[in-house]
């Protein structure tokens, strides 16, 4: 059983192909002069035949130090699927002051087509000796000015050269402000190393969408930071115990966040609610279709506002077809600083007669922050081509009128046909499942009680073996009331103690004695008075001897 | 072995399909209430096919509602069925507007399995589990196979159990032919909470006379007389 398990799970894990991915990580697109971080270049699910060459801006220093390979597990549409991810990582050294572009880096995959990383560009900023002070902390938008409906991006950053314990930010209301529904909240932990030391960056960002309008500027974000304590004003003998003897406590604010938001203007009749810089791609899975097969229509969105309660415009009847929509699937994160949402809306066509079947242009308005302007996106479609279908083909009508009373015309296929084999009844396992359970329970119910019967003789015996049995003398301290029982017991005690000792023969003449008196008492009905002490003298003088 | 007997006689009963034969030939005869007097006609509990088949012929006659009854009855002894999730997906697209948001399966995982798929995998498990307990009785070893693989056994056997209670006790309920008002009490003078459209999917939580206590997807509840609504699942 634990075999054909594992075999299933080995089934499971059998995956299907997953499609090779490059991605190229920059942790901080800001440096200064002399600064140096790690980049990467990710692949998923392919292979490279030598190390990704960069071309080194001048300006800009690029070694390439190793490679990291992992692998991580996935649950995708049932399935197991292993991500095996190689990382080439370099070392990039900020020499002079400007503006560089980083890649895109085109790699020659093994046995795939090529594929290219996409460019980030990098500042590099002067040295700036003040800013270098062991701690700062700092918090801003990503733009200071901003439309209703628009999304932002909140970051606040602490900036540390000695080691800190913990930090503890405490961040504004954001008032005239609310958190998408979609969307993460990414933090990153970065190393940047300095002439002067090493510098921790480690950087927060909350997307949130504007609901107000006007001046939204935000007020301080505190962080509560805790440090150790330099080695010579220790008072804890312990090291760093957890009641905070070692360390030492400071807290920073950040500037204010300055933010005004721009009512938008009068909207035309036909807007979508969108608010953004988006783009919309369609597709068809097909271009020919038999008449009642379903033609899946994917439009595809993606900018940097957000997608809540954004839904396909109606594009009305569409002549020769038969139009549904499917659920959309939305995501949005926040990539480099920057809000990215992509939505994927299907609707599925379904032809009622051949021909041309032509899908009408999507039409969707939107508000685009960077014009400052209604923008509407036309997105052309494209046309199907619809074949006869099965029943079409022999033009015989597939289903009649209520009535029953002969054929009608053809009316299109939208749900599956009858099952034409099967049984009449079903036999449900429900009534008799509760026996079947208790059946194939039962030889293990009943192996329990063996063991446990075992355990529980086991441990009575074990009991006996530590204590042994009673000395006689003994077990007549402690005589029953029921006449019987106490005949018997004196009678065992006295047997015990015969077989025990060795009495000499006036000893032997007293026990037979007292066996006699003990006989009559228990099989004659005598009454036998001072029994139990003659049979005490008897066992004493027993033990003695 | 007379429990044997009793099983597979009754396995045997439940593969005559004389009924669903003549159905198919009605409804190819494009004879409607004949392949539904078929189909919804036989006795005891209707395989999946004959459900599927009653829905289809529901369907064409415009009584959507009924077919959607059909086919969910369809879908809990073959929830893997695309035919079956296809069409209730289209029924329920025609209803949009109308009928609430229908309630799901009485337990997620009977979206996927049936209680008698669990039920047997239990079996399975218990039955391994107690030759694996003598064989170690016997041969001595880990005793972690058996103690695993029963309590694997258990928890599916208590799954199980669970959801065949549920199916009998907290049936699913679809409004047919007139809308069904939804009252406060179990009374024809019940203040008047919501109407349900035909077609609606709601879940039965208990019966008292002749109304069901029942409860929407989104948190509706109250009562409707029982004339107003068929129960999905074992007759």
């Amino acid at each position: 059983m634990v075999r054909l398990l594992a075999a299933l799970v080995a089934l499971c894990i059998a995956m299907p192909g997953w499609a090779a991915t490059v991605q190229l990580r920059v942790p901080t697109t800001e440096l200064q002069v002399g600064q140096s971080v790690l980049i990467g270049v990710a692949v998923t699910n392919g292979t490279l035949d030598a190390v990704p060459a960069f071309s080194e801006p001048q300006g800009l220093r690029i070694a390439y130090e190793r490679s990291e390979i992992s692998n991580r597990t996935a649950l995708v549409q049932g399935h197991f699927v292993v991500r095996r991810t190689t990382s080439y990582v370099y070392k990039l050294t900020a020499l002079s002051e400007g503006s560089y572009t980083l890649g895109p880096v085109t790699l020659e995959l093994h046995d795939e087509a090529d594929q290219s990383t996409r460019a980030v560009t990098v500042k590099v900023g002067p040295r700036i000796e003040a800013a270098n002070t062991s701690l700062a902390a700092e918090a801003q938008f990503d733009t200071s000015t901003a439309w209703e409906g628009q999304v932002v991006v909140y970051h606040y950053m602490l900036r540390n050269r000695t080691r800190i314990l913990r930090s503890s930010w405490s961040l504004p209301d954001f008032e005239g402000l609310v958190a998408p529904r979609d969307g993460n909240r990414p933090r990153t932990q970065i190393q940047v190393e300095d002439p002067d030391g090493a510098v921790a960056i480690d950087t927060t960002w909350i997307p949130l969408v504007i609901t107000g309008t006007g001046t939204l500027d935000q007020p301080v974000a505190l962080v509560q930071v805790d440090l150790p304590n330099p080695a010579g004003q220790r008072r804890s003998p312990f090291g760093n115990n957890p009641f905070g003897a070692n360390r030492r406590q400071e807290v920073l604010a950040t500037e204010p966040a300055a933010l005004r938001s721009r009512p938008l203007p009068a909207a035309p009749d036909d807007y979508s609610g969108l608010v953004g810089d988006f783009e919309f791609h369609t597709r068809l899975d097909k271009e020919q279709a038999a008449v009642g097969e379903s033609v899946i229509w994917t439009v595809i969105v993606q900018g940097d506002g957000t997608l809540e309660g954004f839904s396909l415009p109606d594009p009305g009847s569409i002549e020769n077809a038969q139009l549904y929509d499917n659920g959309p699937r939305v995501g949005a994160a926040v990539i480099d600083g920057k809000y990215v949402s992509k939505g994927e809306f299907e609707r599925v066509l379904v032809p009622t007669e051949q021909g041309d079947l032509h899908v009408p242009d999507l039409m969707v308005t939107v508000f685009s922050p960077s014009e400052g302007r209604y923008i509407t996106h036309e997105v052309p479609v494209g046309d199907v081509v619809v074949v006869p279908g099965t029943e079409a083909a022999a033009n015989v009508i597939s289903f009649p009128m209520l009535s029953g009373s002969g054929p009608v015309e053809h009316k299109a296929e939208d749900i599956r046909p009858i099952w034409r084999s099967g049984s009449n009844t079903v036999v449900r396992l429900s009534p008799w499942l509760h026996w079947l359970l208790a059946l194939a329970a039962l030889p293990g119910l009943v192996l329990l009680s063996l063991i446990g019967r075992e355990r529980v003789e086991q441990q009575l015996a074990a009991r006996r073996a530590v204590t042994g049995p009673t000395p006689p003398l003994e077990r007549l301290s402690s005589l029953p009331a029921d006449p019987e029982q106490r005949l018997a017991i004196m009678d065992g005690a006295l047997r015990d103690a015969v077989g025990q000792g060795a009495p000499d023969d006036a000893l032997q003449t007293e026990i037979e004695a007292v066996r006699r008196l003990l006989n009559r008492a228990r099989f004659a009905g005598d009454a036998g008075a001072g029994l139990e002490e003659k049979i005490r003298v008897v066992i004493e003088q027993l033990e003695a001897a | 072995m007379r429990v044997l007997f009793a099983l597979l006689f009754l396995w045997l009963s439940g593969c005559a399909s004389d009924q669903l034969d003549a159905g198919v030939l009605a409804f190819d005869d494009g004879s409607l209430p004949q392949a539904i007097e078929a189909w919804e006609g036989i006795e005891g509990d209707l395989s999946a096919a004959a459900h599927y088949n009653a829905g289809v012929a529901r369907y064409r006659q415009d009584d959507v509602p009924r077919a959607i009854a059909h086919w969910r009855s369809a879908a809990q002894l073959r929830p893997r069925s695309p035919d079956i999730a296809h069409n209730l997906a289209l029924a329920r697209s025609r209803l949009s507007g109308r009928a609430p948001t229908p309630v799901g399966a009485q337990v997620g995982w009977m979206n996927f399995a049936t209680a008698g798929e669990l039920g047997l995998l239990a079996l399975l498990l218990l039955c391994a589990a107690s030759a694996t307990g003598w064989r170690w009785r016997r041969r001595g070893g880990r005793a972690a196979q058996p103690i695993g693989l029963s309590a694997v056994g258990l928890l599916l056997a208590v799954g199980a159990l669970q959801a065949a209670w549920l199916l009998s006790s907290q049936p699913i309920a679809i409004v047919v032919d007139n809308p069904a008002v939804v009252r406060d009490a179990a009374a024809i003078h019940g203040a008047e909470l919501l109407e349900l459209s035909p077609g609606s999917e709601v879940a039965v939580q208990r019966r008292t006379g002749d109304f069901l206590l029942i409860r929407t997807a989104d948190g509706h509840a109250g009562w409707i007389p029982v004339s107003t609504a068929v129960l999905v699942g074992p007759r």
